[in-house]
């Protein structure tokens, strides 16, 4: 399990996060969410332990990863990987060769499937080519504990459903934790176990993803006349688009409470539609005055 | 001990390019300047003819190693992207400085062994003409001094945030000693022994010294004794330096790569001491241009023209260096 106690950090004189708490427990995939530049990538770079915290603690299993017997389970990919001009996958695997065990068959598996010569400079390799080719890399590795920038970013839709199908196969397989940073909430949604949303330097929110969602409702009612003026007021509004006789609303609580209050305002019809996970964390975002 | 070897070999694995460049460019440099002439004989006792030897190249190539080597070595870690991946891999920072260390202290080492032994092979010839005794201290301790200088160096660059402020330091601290010396010496009215001091002086003063042994000549090269303090000073300096590297290597923050150098042994007492110190010496229209050149240095340190309220203090408090050295005149 990651633990992650009171974790405060500052970069270049400004508090990026301040006292973070949060618990991954082991085979989870969790998404770490979060608007820009809300400390999303110096989170994973003090858990891989590139930075060294300033303040608090992060241990797995009770271990810090400061020590390299530590490290050794951890993988970490960054948004950005550092390459050089004749760096090659065949290279970087021969480097992460001297520091991880590798799996050969996986590695072969998903140059295979994502169509990756591995003998080709890195250079010449798409933005999108160059992700799957560290991600096959990381993943033929196996370690415990994943951590993952921005994964998706560059990525085709067809790369990142076989990237999920990869990731969901080898925590499956080999008991890993995954933690993958991500703008694309939808990306998320259908794969992760587990959320975490930093904001205002710190987890704002986190647990199981489902729950979350269904902590929000949305209702779309129409109107024969024009919308009532007063219409969601005392209630638990999070968020309003209203395009002439139609009216939508996302709403904080029980949607059968709702459901009764809404049906005061006489539409001519109301229809509850799905909150995806993208609308619950735009609404935890807006709530917390970030939007 | 297993990570230390796997990340040891592979970045001596990974530097061996670099090796063979630096070691071709320096054996190139060795054969077209070993310079050997034979004339007749001024100190009969010794031989009928003489011979006069010129292999300063090998002081000049070592120098130049133990300059070049840190940079090589340390530049990886003044990038930001490089850092992330290569802090998260399970091997200590101690680690990871020593192996980086070594592997450029080997480049060094290798390099100008090779030099060494072209110069060997071709003074063979010429062996009863000279005393080649003294070329294996000459070879030893001119390689303690390499270490020494490389030791320096490797613990100078570490300073710097970027490469850039790290080769600026090097440079820097070639001459801050000499100008310091010069500066009291010059204040006191002694005799000037600055140069001694250049960061290069104990290479030069090894070479010196057994080259007037290994092929003696009319004059015979002695070492004076504040040479000999020099080199014990440094032999002290060095290896404090490798503990300094080592020490602040595990201890930089990695997210202060690329950010501003504010080590105490960077631009924040370099530029006040340097500066300082070269008013001391200097006379009319040089003081403006040191001024100037303070000025700048502090630009190029707060990387802004927007310099901070210490910066002025230590621009302002140059008058006090400037009125000294016109008293002094």
């Amino acid at each position: 399990m990651i633990k992650i106690d009171n974790l405060s950090h500052f970069l270049g004189g400004k508090l990026i996060l301040s006292g973070v708490n949060l618990e991954i427990p082991d085979s989870t995939i969790m998404g770490l969410i979060g608007i820009n530049g809300a400390g999303k990538s110096t989170l994973l770079r003090l858990l891989s332990g590139v930075y060294f915290a300033d303040d608090g603690v992060i241990e797995y299993d009770g271990r810090s990863p400061k020590d390299e017997k530590t490290r050794e389970d951890i993988f970490f990919l960054p948004d950005d990987p550092y390459f050089t001009n004749t760096s090659t996958m065949k290279s970087i695997l021969d480097m992460y060769k001297n520091f991880y065990s590798v799996s050969m068959d996986t590695y072969n598996r998903l140059i295979s499937v994502f169509k990756l010569d591995e003998s080709k400079p890195l250079r010449v390799f798409s933005k999108g080519m160059r992700r799957q080719a560290y991600i096959a890399i990381a993943i033929s590795i196996k370690p415990k504990y994943l951590l993952l920038d921005e994964a998706f970013d560059g990525l085709d839709p067809l790369a990142r459903k076989c990237v999920k199908d990869e990731l969901i196969k080898m925590v499956e397989e080999s008991g890993s934790t995954v933690i993958i940073s991500s703008h694309s909430l939808r990306e998320l949604e259908d794969f992760c176990d587990m959320y975490a949303i930093i904001d205002g330097k710190r987890v704002s929110s986190s647990g199981d993803i489902t729950e979350k969602t269904n902590k929000y409702c949305k209702f779309m009612l129409a109107f024969s006349d024009s919308v009532p003026n007063d219409i969601f007021k005392d209630l638990p509004l999070i968020s309003k688009s209203q395009a002439e006789k139609f009216v939508t609303g996302v709403f904080e609580g029980d949607e059968n409470t709702i459901r009764e209050s809404l049906l005061k305002f006489n539409p001519v019809v109301i229809e509850q539609l799905p909150v995806d996970f993208e609308e619950a964390f735009i609404s935890e975002v807006s709530k917390n005055g970030k939007l | 001990m297993v990570s230390f070897k796997k990340y040891f070999a592979y970045q001596f694995r990974k530097s061996l390019p670099a090796l063979l460049i630096m070691g071709v460019i320096a054996l190139l440099l060795t054969f077209s300047n070993v310079d050997v002439y034979v004339h007749p004989d001024e100190i009969a006792e010794i031989t009928d003819e003489r011979i006069t030897v010129s292999f300063g190249i090998l002081a000049f190539i070592l120098g130049a190693l133990c300059t070049v080597a840190p940079v090589l070595m340390l530049s990886p870690f003044k990038n930001r992207r490089n850092l992330d991946t290569l802090l998260f891999l399970p091997v200590s920072r101690v680690k990871v400085a020593i192996t980086h260390y070594l592997v450029g202290l080997i480049h060094v080492i290798s390099v100008y062994t090779a030099c060494f032994i072209c110069t060997f092979l071709h003074l063979l010839q010429y062996f009863k003409y000279l005393f080649p005794i003294y070329l294996i201290p000459y070879y030893f301790l001119s390689v303690l001094y390499g270490i020494v200088l490389y030791s320096l160096f490797i613990f100078i660059f570490q300073q710097g945030s970027t490469v850039a402020d790290g080769a600026i330091f090097i440079l820097s601290y070639i001459f801050a000693p000499w100008a310091i010396v010069a500066s009291i010496t010059n204040t006191f009215d002694l005799s000037n022994v600055g140069e001694y001091f250049i960061i290069y002086a104990p290479i030069d003063a090894v070479h010196n010294f057994f080259r007037d042994k290994i092929a003696p000549d009319s004059s015979i090269y002695q070492l004076e004794d504040c040479q000999i303090f020099i080199l014990i000073l440094y032999g002290i300096l060095g290896i404090a330096s490798i503990f300094g590297f080592i020490y602040a290597f595990s201890k930089k923050r990695a997210e202060k790569v690329g950010d501003i150098s504010d080590s105490y042994f960077g631009y924040k007492v370099i530029i006040p001491v340097l500066g300082y110190s070269l008013l001391l010496i200097a006379t009319d229209i040089l003081t403006i241009i040191l001024l100037a050149a303070m000025f700048v240095a502090y630009i190029v340190y707060r990387r802004s023209a927007r310099l901070q309220k210490s910066d002025y203090i230590c621009l302002g408090a140059a008058i006090i260096p400037i009125i000294l050295s016109s008293i002094n005149r």
